[in-house]
């Protein structure tokens, strides 16, 4: 009888909280505060999505990169050949698929740092390439006059709606993918990959599999944002970018799906106000990071955890 | 154009050899890949500025001053900041990337913005058939040359040295044989960064100064290291050539801005080819 | 490694021995596709298998533990079995809770329940496997093995660190296994054990195979007590 109802009761918050969330909307009606909530619930979304490849144990370091190319992908259809927003965008989730499957072919056989440094190599290779190509990518100025998804979306409101509903189905799917049997094979392999292969796992498959499924919300998201801003550009998705993500994912912590989201609730807001200062944001950032890696490793939650149980033996996942 | 691809790949193969080969040292002791090891390397042409064309002190003593102080803050760093983080891969590898990024924005402050300019040294011109090039650049060859030899000497004939290749080898074996890790680290940073620090002030009369010169040095030493495998110096001086090599062609024939994709480019392919390093690097 | 021919029959127990370095592990290390080989082919119930990844040879029905304890950690004893199970079982990967999900993992559980009756697992089902002792970490990890209902075992040195009593109880279970009908090749160090168990000995020394018959004749054998104690002892 208890399950059901803390089922119930778990459900019923989730309905209320979704309810809530939708209808900020008439709370706030200030465009710059709109704004920030779209750019906040997309890097959730990008946040839980890597906190996923994390799960096998790979730091990629070009997650905003392939938010470029569903990005590119999308706003090349639609402005330059006319597709409408239907078909350009599941056409840039696949695309995005498909880098990073020939990208993981190359290297998801390599570990930790090794594999975070050839995702960097591949993002310095596409960025450089954004920036050179006149066609089709335009350059350093990008592409402009990309189309709305619609006639409807005539305000940040209707965009705030839309990206809500990609983050909500994009954190159930994810949470779901963890929690089946397809995350714990993840978990296992990156636990201990050599006992894995040995009792049948496929630890190349999986690997691959979560680092094409964690990119392509990641292309996803840029779809949405080619079509929300109207013009991207490659600094849109600077390699800088790539790195605040990490940061983001190692301050809230990686155990669980909660650590991204409270690392994004953090530092969205703050890079924001601090986007004036940009030379104490290299510097800040850099002492941060140090910090953050020397005495918090695991994060927010690491440290709540460690909080409430203290001297527990645990193994921590993070950044390992 | 045949002798510029050769003697401008020369000079890349050393400038990259040196500053990888230290980088590889200390990634092969202590099991961290540092990336500010490039800022050591931009600190050394940043230094030899400052006493030199700043505080009026002619250029040998300026850089061996430099090359000092540079070492010293190394050190420092080392004990602080890498002490602890000790064979973890990748929190080291972030950490000292967020090093770099505290490293280059105080320059960037101190700078003010514009890049600074050391003046030559030689100004004499080295003549072959029609071909024109600088001795500033031609004698860093020779000069990158002796510095490998010391190192290789360093390592094969003295204590310190063989005591940081055994550590390098099997670093739980060393210690049962009484070796000290924590000294050997700093001794391998001290020599990496020193090694770091002379091919900034060596190359300090030749390129533009400023907070991110690390970056071009840094990116092919990176490479150099993963594909000659962990502990393999001689893997990764092998790959330094290749990749000076490379760069001076494509620098010749293509366009500078090309280099560092085309060496991305080498590298993941490397990868594919063999995960753990082109050739064998000893398992970490 | 050279000049190494072998192979083991339905239903026996092979055992591996040779002084340290001679080779061994690698051997395990080669036929289960963890390095692959220079030259020379291996095969697997008729199929050739040389140079397949380890989890192709798993599927196969071929599975090996390892010499240092390769385990789960983070994750309780049954956790660690029912993982083995991978390869036979009917959940479905992405289970969302369905009637029929749970009945596979009814199913599995049972299976599970099995394996950790046979090896008396049962009082430390729950915990995590870090905490247990090195005996109970060596029974785990062939446990772990056998859920993958394998239809031959390669064992590399599982007796390692056991006491008296607990070598006793893996001599036990390994015959036990046989009788069920898996195949099993030992790595082994410990002399008792291997008498008391094998069948069949291969002999290793320097990467090449020097001797290959019954328990009584190895021990006769000049090379085997030559490679062992050296030349001193070799023409008694």
């Amino acid at each position: 009888m208890n399950m059901i109802e803390g089922r119930f009761s778990a459900k019923l918050s989730m309905a209320i909280g979704t309810i809530c969330l939708f209808s900020l909307m008439f709370i706030i009606q200030s465009a710059y505060l709109r704004h920030m909530m779209i750019v906040l619930l997309m890097t959730i979304t990008l946040a839980v999505s890597y906190r996923f490849i994390t799960l096998s144990g790979q730091w990629t370091f070009a997650h905003y990169t392939m938010m470029g190319v569903g990005a590119y992908t999308s706003a090349i259809l639609s402005t330059k050949m006319g597709y409408p927003v239907w078909m350009t965008w599941p056409t840039g989730i696949v695309i995005t698929c498909i880098t990073a499957c020939l990208l993981g072919l190359l290297i998801v056989r390599t570990r930790h740092v090794y594999f975070f440094f050839a995702t960097w190599a591949f993002a310095y290779v596409v960025e450089i390439t954004w920036k050179k190509l006149w066609f089709p990518f335009g350059g350093f100025d990008g592409i402009r006059g990309i189309p709305r998804p619609g006639s409807w979306f005539n305000s940040e409101a209707h965009f705030y709606y839309l990206i809500l509903a990609i983050t909500l189905a994009s954190l159930a799917v994810l949470y779901t993918l963890e929690k089946s049997r397809f995350g714990r094979t993840l978990m296992c392999i990156n636990e201990n990959e050599d006992l894995a292969r040995s009792i049948g796992f496929n630890a190349f498959k999986f690997r691959m599999l979560a680092f094409v499924i964690g990119s392509a919300f990641s292309g996803l998201i840029g779809c949405f944002y080619a079509h929300y801003a109207g013009f991207i550009a490659p600094a849109d998705f600077d390699w800088m970018l790539n790195w605040f993500i990490v940061i983001y994912l190692i301050s809230g912590g990686t155990r669980t799906v909660l650590g991204p989201i409270i690392g994004t609730l953090i530092f969205v807001p703050v890079m924001q106000i601090l986007a004036a200062y940009q030379n104490f944001i290299s510097i800040g950032m850099g002492l941060y990071t140090i910090f953050i890696i020397m005495i918090a490793s695991d994060g927010i939650e690491g440290l709540i955890s460690r909080f409430r149980h203290p001297g527990e033996v645990g193994v921590s996942r993070a950044l390992r | 154009m045949f002798f510029q691809v050769l003697i401008n790949g020369l000079f890349l193969t050393s400038i990259f050899s040196i500053v990888a080969l230290g980088f590889a040292i200390v990634y092969g002791i202590a099991r961290i890949m540092n990336w500010a090891h490039g800022e050591f390397y931009m600190l050394g042409a940043v230094g030899v500025w400052l006493f030199g064309k700043q505080l009026g002190l002619p250029y040998i003593p300026a850089a061996l001053i430099s090359i000092v102080v540079v070492t010293l803050i190394a050190v420092g760093i080392e004990r602080a900041m890498f002490r602890p983080l000790r064979g973890l891969h990748l929190p080291g590898f972030v950490a000292s990337y967020g090093l770099s990024l505290v490293l280059q924005g105080f320059v960037f402050m101190a700078f003010r913005g514009h890049p600074e300019s050391f003046p030559k040294v030689i100004n004499d011109v080295l003549t072959i058939g029609t071909f024109n090039i600088g001795w500033q650049r031609v004698i860093i060859i020779p000069l990158a040359g002796l510095c490998l030899v010391f190192v290789f000497w360093f390592m094969n004939r003295t204590k310190y040295g063989i005591a940081i290749r055994a550590g390098i080898q099997d670093s739980q074996a060393a210690r049962l044989y009484g070796l000290r890790m924590n000294t050997l680290c700093t001794a391998a940073m001290a020599l990496a960064s020193g090694m770091a620090a002379f091919a900034g002030v060596m190359l300090a009369p030749l390129f533009a100064i400023q907070p991110d010169m690390g970056l071009f040095v840094m990116w092919n030493a990176w490479i150099a290291v993963c594909l000659g495998g962990r502990g393999n110096l001689r893997g990764c001086l092998m790959v330094t050539a290749i990749l000076g090599f490379m760069t001076s062609f494509i620098e010749t024939y293509i366009g500078s801005y090309f280099s560092l994709i085309a060496a991305a480019a080498f590298f993941l392919f490397g990868l594919a080819v063999r995960p753990r390093g082109l050739w064998k690097g000893m398992e970490a | 490694m050279s000049d190494i021919s072998f192979h083991l029959d339905e239903g026996e127990i092979l055992a591996l021995i040779g002084p340290n370095g001679a080779g061994k592990t690698t051997l395990f290390n080669v036929v289960t596709g963890f390095l692959p080989p220079n030259e020379g082919t291996i095969s697997f119930l008729g199929k050739e298998i040389t140079g397949r990844r380890p989890h192709e040879i798993a599927r196969m029905g071929m599975t090996r533990t390892f010499q240092l304890n390769m385990l789960f950690l983070s994750q309780s004893v049954i956790e660690n079995i029912l993982l083995g199970f991978h390869l036979n079982t009917s959940v479905p990967y992405l289970s969302l809770n369905t009637q029929n999900a749970r009945s596979s993992m009814k199913q599995d559980r049972e299976r599970a329940n099995e394996i950790i009756d046979f090896f008396g697992l049962n009082e430390i089902q729950n915990f995590q496997a870090a905490t247990l002792t090195h005996g109970q970490q060596r029974i785990l990890g062939i446990a772990i093995a056998l859920a993958t209902n394998p239809k031959v075992l390669l064992l590399d040195e599982p007796a390692t660190g056991l006491s008296e009593k607990e070598r006793i109880f893996l001599i036990k279970k390994i015959r036990q296994l046989r009788d069920r009908g898996i195949s099993i090749m030992i790595v082994e160090h410990n002399m008792r054990l291997v008498m008391g168990i094998s069948e069949r000995i291969v002999v290793l020394d320097f990467g090449k195979k020097i001797a290959e018959g019954s328990p009584h004749e190895i021990v006769k054998n000049p090379d085997v007590i030559k490679a062992y104690l050296g030349d001193k002892y070799g023409n008694t």
